[in-house]
């Protein structure tokens, strides 16, 4: 477990670095103890394919990944931004781990606690900034991370903040392009309509998630809000089936540096009854409907998506009562092309192999909203 | 409503008999692309001045003035002297721009509503401000400052804050809708007994927009439903 573990934080750390090491090839072959078990249990997982294994079964190695997953976390330093600053003397920066699967604004009381004896401009919400984008709270902060540093952890070797993650904190003009967020109440609105859209995807239906009393629902709450992994688990292991054959789809968004996600409705079996991996789940996926969140598409989806504040009469000029002309010359069919053409993809901070069971990793590299992340990394600011 | 080609011929469709929404592309090459839009400009009465299409409301929109028809329950009706007359707009700074959109959730498999208000200078609207205005919230006494049905996220193409009308309770909500209209089919009209509920589905988008539009401060027009009573 602890070498999972670190193996998380490493690759999490200095993902530059040790991410041709401890890519898909190590989970096939790895030397250490934690990996091996995770392609044993994957190899299970794709042999046992109509009965699937129950997670019962599977319980006492996975149990120790879903917590090493859980304990993930990131080192941040923030920083105040300069012109928020109205003390005579700059506050020292502000370092924490930061949880992989919380949000920033359930962690970072303490940073405004740290900053708010510096500066006097405490009309708007604080918000966090990276190298210019303004941080969207509402995307779990491990997302974030794998998607705007990524493999490309720029700091050079002989920097004294190699591997951190440098976030400023502002606390004035805050963004019209990203979602208020006032108070606690609305992380819990934003994490709960997540969460039901996940379950609704899962199984159907949400009445697991309805049926929960009012202790349960803030059991789940405080274990997410505390970073409590057996209060948080003791709840959201209900919203998972017993069996493979429980589930409708499987909750998954592909993001690209954090874009609105591209959700696909993942069956867990294909066609002849194999248990969907992360290949196959690649391959399901047209190129096309990753295309428009990619950069470097030739579309014209770029120049409209991206001036979308300015509200007025910007969607008449794209309106088109007819079907538009389709053009099929794309150098790429399904996004399993893309990625092998050199592209990166990252879950929870490290690249699981290609033959991993999808259900199997919704479970236990999913995020607390349930869903399963993948991270597409831009291939070409690396 | 089971995938989004239906929700995209249903769209079609509606325009057809509500030619204020549009129909709005971003992307190429993508076949599942596209959503409705609808603006509305209303000042500070909340009374509608104009929409999106302006320039195509018929005459006959006139008769929703005297109207029998509760289903329009914005304070007023569409005001045929600004039709048209976009200067008065422009000089009005207490002009509000509604806008609605109807986007496809493939997770729920439903249509989901989508609304933004700002001014003219493209300020956005505070909730508070917004909800206020929405006829919904004379039906909620709970606080305006948290509905959990409705909350800011972000646009699912579009990437910035909207608000968004929660659909984890439309599946079950039109399946009530049209299993009672099926009855209803069928005690009517005995001959009529392949009225399924999966022909009812294509009512899915116009139903369950003339359930939500009056909530939210759209006014539905007379001939949309004279429209669709032919149909």
């Amino acid at each position: 477990m602890s070498i999972l573990n670190s193996l998380i934080s490493i690759v999490s750390l200095n993902s530059q670095k040790h991410s041709i090491a401890y890519s898909s090839a190590s989970f096939s072959n790895g030397d250490n103890f934690g990996l091996n078990h995770v392609s044993k249990l994957n190899k299970q997982t794709n042999t046992q394919t109509h009965n699937g294994p129950t997670i019962t079964e599977m319980s006492f190695f996975d149990e120790e990944i879903k917590k090493s997953i859980w304990d993930g976390k990131i080192p941040i330093i923030f920083t105040l931004s300069p012109n928020d600053l109205t003390s005579h003397i700059p506050p020292s920066p502000y370092s924490l781990m930061a949880p992989r699967n919380s949000y920033f604004p359930l962690i970072t009381n303490v940073v405004k606690e740290h900053f708010k004896s510096s500066t006097l401009v405490l009309a708007d919400e604080m918000w966090l900034e990276y190298n210019g984008v303004p941080i969207k709270w509402h995307i779990p902060i491990g997302v974030l991370y794998d998607s705007l540093v990524g493999g490309n952890n720029k700091t050079s070797e002989d920097d004294p903040n190699q591997g951190y993650w440098n976030l400023v904190v502002h606390f004035q003009s805050y963004p019209d392009k990203i979602l208020k967020c006032p108070n606690e109440e609305y992380i819990k609105t934003h994490y709960k309509n997540v969460l039901k859209e996940a379950n609704y995807i899962k199984q159907g239906d949400i009445t697991k998630l309805n049926n929960l009393n009012i202790n349960q629902t803030n059991e789940l709450w405080d274990g997410l809000k505390y970073h409590d992994y057996d209060k948080f688990w003791s709840i959201n292991k209900k919203f998972y089936p017993n069996s493979t054959k429980e589930y409708k789809y499987i909750p998954i968004r592909i993001i690209y540096n954090c874009k609105p996600p591209v959700q696909e409705l993942i069956p867990v079996f294909d066609e002849n009854g194999e248990e969907t991996t992360l290949q196959m789940l690649f391959n399901f996926i047209p190129f096309q409907n990753v295309e428009n969140i990619l950069g470097n598409s030739n579309s014209s989806s770029n120049s409209n998506s991206n001036n979308n504040d300015d509200n007025d009469d910007n969607n008449n000029n794209n309106v088109s009562k007819s079907d538009q002309v389709k053009e099929i010359d794309s150098k790429f069919k399904t996004l399993f092309d893309y990625l092998n053409s050199g592209v990166k993809y990252k879950i929870q901070g490290i690249e699981p192999d290609l033959s991993s069971s999808v259900v199997w990793l919704n479970e236990f590299f999913g995020y607390p909203d349930n869903f399963l992340y993948i991270v597409l990394l831009d291939p070409i600011s690396k | 409503m089971t995938s989004f080609q239906e929700f995209k011929n249903q769209a079609l469709s509606l325009i057809n008999g509500w030619n204020e929404w549009c129909w709005v592309t971003h992307r190429q090459r993508v076949d599942e692309d596209g959503y409705l839009v609808l603006k509305l400009y209303k000042n500070k009465a909340n009374c509608i001045l104009t929409s999106t299409t302006s320039s195509s409301i018929r005459n006959d929109d006139n008769q929703i003035e005297d109207n029998d028809i509760d289903m329009s329950i914005v304070d007023s009706s569409v005001n045929s002297n600004n039709n048209n007359n976009n200067n008065s707009v422009d000089q009005d700074t207490d002009i509000h721009i509604y806008e609605y959109h109807v986007i496809f959730s493939r997770s729920y498999q439903v249509p989901v509503l989508y609304l933004n208000v700002y001014k003219k200078d493209s300020t956005v609207l505070s909730w508070s401000d917004i909800w206020n205005t929405l006829p919904l919230s004379k039906y909620d006494s709970s606080s305006h400052n948290i509905v959990p049905y409705f909350s800011q996220v972000e646009h699912p193409i579009l990437g910035i804050p909207f608000y968004q009308l929660h659909p984890c309770e439309t599946p079950n909500l039109m399946k009530q809708i049209l299993s009672v209209s099926k009855e209803e089919h069928d005690d009517e009209d005995n001959n009529n007994n392949n009225d399924t509920i999966e022909n009812l589905q294509q009512y899915f988008l116009s139903s369950w927009l003339s359930i939500v539009s009056p909530l939210v401060g759209i006014n539905i027009p007379l001939h949309f439903l004279k429209y669709m009573s032919n149909k």
